[in-house]
C-alpha cells in the first residue's frame, strides 16, 4: 500500500479535503486522552484535602495536557504521511498541525458540555477546591484574595465552552502547526523534484 | 536529464517565493509571523526594560523590579521601542525575503520612491487631519458597543500609561520619537509592507486591505478602539497601495500619532477625556470631515496607476 502511495503522490495533488481523516482521527483521540487526564486529576484535587503547595492537581495536569496535546501535530503527519501522501511539504504539515489542534480543542470542549450535563457542579466543586488549596498555602492574606480571585476566574472560564475555543484553538493550534512541522521534518519524503 | 532542462528547473525554484516551494500560503505565513511578533515584541519590551532597569543601578532586587516595571513608564517607552523597531521592523524586513521570487524584498515591501510619492506622502498627512473628526465619532461609535470588562479595563490602563507619561514634564520630543515615529515606520513596514502585501498575493488587493486594517486594529489590543484603528489602518493601506509607496503611510501613521501627542501634552484634559456626546465636533464638522475625506480618497484613486478589479 505504502509502495501505491509512493508511486501516485505528489505534494502538489494534497488539497484540504486530505488533511480532515488524520486531523480529525488525531485530534478524536488526543481530546479523549487530554479531557480523560484532567477529569481525573479534577476529580482527585476535589476529593483530595488541601495541600498547599502551589504544584496542585489541577496545575499539574494543565502541564501534562499541554505537553502531550503537543504531540498531536507530529502524529497527524505521521498518519498522513502513512494513509494519504508521504510528499507532505512543510507548510502543508503546519497547516495539518494546526488543524489537528483546533480539532482537538473543538471536541474537548464539546466534552466539557457533555460532562456538565453529567456532573453540573463539577466545575464549582473544582474552583471551591482550588480555593480551598490557596488558602492552605503559606501566604500574607494581602496575597491570597487576588490570587483566590484569579485562579477562580482562571477556572471557570477554562469551564466555559467559548473561552475553551477562542482561547484554545490559537494557542493550541500553533503550538501543534510546530509540532506539525517537525512532523514533516521526521516523516515526509522528500519532494522527488527537490532531489537534483 | 539533460543541463538545460536542469538549470531551467533551478531557475524555476529560484524565481518562486520559499513560501510557495515549502507548501505555506503567504497569508498563513503572515499569520504565522504575526503570533511570533506578538510573543516575541513582548519578550523583547520586558528583557530591555529589566536590562536598563538593571544597568543603571535603578534596581538591585526582584521586589524593586516589579514596582519599577509599573511605574518606570519612560524604560517600558524605550523597552516597547526596541521592539517596535528590531521585531516588527527589522526581523519583519527578514522574513519578507520569505515571500519573494523575482522581485527583491524593498520592492515587495514597496520601499519605492518615485516623482509622484512626495505628492501622496502632503495628501496622505491632509487625509490625516481631515478624516480625525470621523475618527472621533467612530471611537464614539465604538464605545457603545459593550465590551467585557477586562478588555475595558486594559483599555483604560494603557490610556492611564500613556496620559501619565505624556502629562510629565520635558516628554514632548521623547514622545514624538516613542510614540509617533518609531511605530510609524515600524508598523508601517509590518502592517501596510509584509501583511497587507502577503495577504494581496493571497486574495488580492481588497481582502488584503480589509483584513490588514482589521488586524492592524487588533494587534494594537484595544476592542475598545478597533473601528477608529482599523478605518485608520484602511485609510492608510489605500495610501500604500495607491501610491505604490510605504512612505505615504509612514509619514501619515506620523501625522496621525504626532498629533495625538501635541494633543495630549498641550491640553491633555481633553485628550484623555471619555468620548461623550457633549464632546463630539459638531455635525457639519463631521459632514465636512466625511465629504473631505471621500474627495481626498477619489483624487488618489483616480491619480492612481492602480486600479480595483471590475
Amino acid at each position: 500500500m505504502e509502495e501505491e502511495l509512493d508511486q501516485n503522490a505528489s505534494p502538489d495533488s494534497i488539497s484540504f479535503g486530505d488533511f480532515m481523516p488524520s486531523a480529525s482521527l488525531v485530534g478524536l483521540i488526543f481530546s479523549v486522552v487530554t479531557f480523560a487526564i484532567s477529569l481525573a486529576m479534577g476529580y482527585y484535587q476535589i476529593s483530595s484535602e488541601p495541600s498547599g503547595s502551589l504544584l496542585s492537581p489541577a496545575i499539574l495536569s494543565g502541564t501534562v495536557v499541554c505537553l502531550i496535546s503537543i504531540l498531536a501535530g507530529v502524529l497527524a503527519v505521521w498518519h498522513f504521511t502513512k494513509e494519504v501522501n508521504p510528499y507532505i511539504k512543510l507548510g502543508q504539515g503546519a497547516a495539518l498541525g494546526f488543524l489537528t489542534g483546533a480539532v482537538m480543542v473543538v471536541f474537548t470542549a464539546v466534552f466539557g458540555e457533555f460532562w456538565n450535563f453529567i456532573d453540573p457542579e463539577y466545575t464549582e466543586k473544582l474552583v471551591e477546591a482550588t480555593i480551598a488549596n490557596v488558602e492552605a498555602m503559606d501566604l500574607p492574606d494581602a496575597q491570597k484574595q487576588p490570587m483566590i480571585d484569579s485562579m477562580a476566574d482562571s477556572v471557570r472560564q477554562q469551564e466555559t465552552f467559548l473561552s475553551q475555543v477562542l482561547w484554545g484553538i490559537p494557542v493550541t493550534g500553533v503550538l501543534n502547526l510546530l509540532t506539525g512541522m517537525i512532523g514533516v521534518k521526521i516523516f515526509a519524503k522528500k519532494d522527488r523534484q527537490e532531489t537534483f | 536529464m539533460n543541463n538545460s532542462e536542469i538549470s531551467s528547473q533551478w531557475a524555476e525554484r529560484l524565481n518562486t517565493p520559499w513560501v510557495e516551494r515549502k507548501g505555506f500560503s503567504h497569508w498563513g505565513m503572515a499569520l504565522l509571523w504575526l503570533v511570533v511578533v506578538f510573543v516575541t515584541s513582548q519578550v523583547v519590551v520586558a528583557l530591555v526594560a529589566i536590562g536598563v532597569l538593571f544597568v543603571t543601578g535603578d534596581v538591585t532586587n526582584a521586589e524593586e523590579l516589579l514596582t519599577a516595571l509599573e511605574t518606570r513608564l519612560d524604560v517600558l517607552f524605550i523597552g516597547n521601542s526596541f521592539g517596535q523597531i528590531f521585531i516588527l521592523g527589522l526581523a519583519s524586513f527578514i522574513v519578507a525575503g520569505l515571500h519573494v521570487g523575482q522581485e527583491t524584498r524593498a520592492q515587495f515591501l514597496r520601499f519605492r520612491w518615485t516623482q509622484e510619492t512626495p505628492f501622496y506622502i502632503i495628501a496622505g498627512a491632509i487625509l490625516m487631519l481631515v478624516i480625525q473628526p470621523m475618527v472621533m465619532f467612530l471611537g464614539y461609535l465604538n464605545s457603545l458597543v459593550p465590551a467585557p470588562e477586562m478588555l475595558e479595563e486594559m483599555h483604560r490602563s494603557q490610556y492611564q500609561m500613556f496620559e501619565d507619561f505624556l502629562t510629565s514634564d520635558g516628554v514632548f520630543l521623547i514622545g514624538i520619537f516613542h510614540i509617533a515615529l518609531v511605530p510609524a515606520f515600524a508598523e508601517e513596514l509590518l502592517f501596510r509592507g509584509y501583511i497587507m502585501r502577503a495577504f494581496e498575493k493571497s486574495g488580492g488587493i481588497i481582502v488584503a486591505l480589509i483584513l490588514s486594517s482589521l488586524i492592524f486594529s487588533l494587534f494594537h489590543l484595544q476592542l475598545t478602539n478597533v473601528l477608529p484603528l482599523a478605518t485608520l489602518g484602511l485609510v492608510m493601506g489605500l495610501l500604500t497601495w495607491l501610491s505604490g509607496s510605504i512612505w505615504p503611510a509612514a509619514v501619515a501613521h506620523f501625522v496621525n500619532n504626532g498629533s495625538a501627542v501635541v494633543m495630549a501634552t498641550t491640553m491633555p484634559d481633553r485628550a484623555f477625556a471619555d468620548i461623550t456626546p457633549e464632546l463630539l465636533p459638531p455635525l457639519w464638522m463631521l459632514i465636512g470631515s466625511a465629504v473631505l475625506t471621500t474627495i481626498l480618497v477619489k483624487v488618489l484613486y483616480d491619480k492612481s496607476n492602480y486600479k480595483l478589479p471590475a
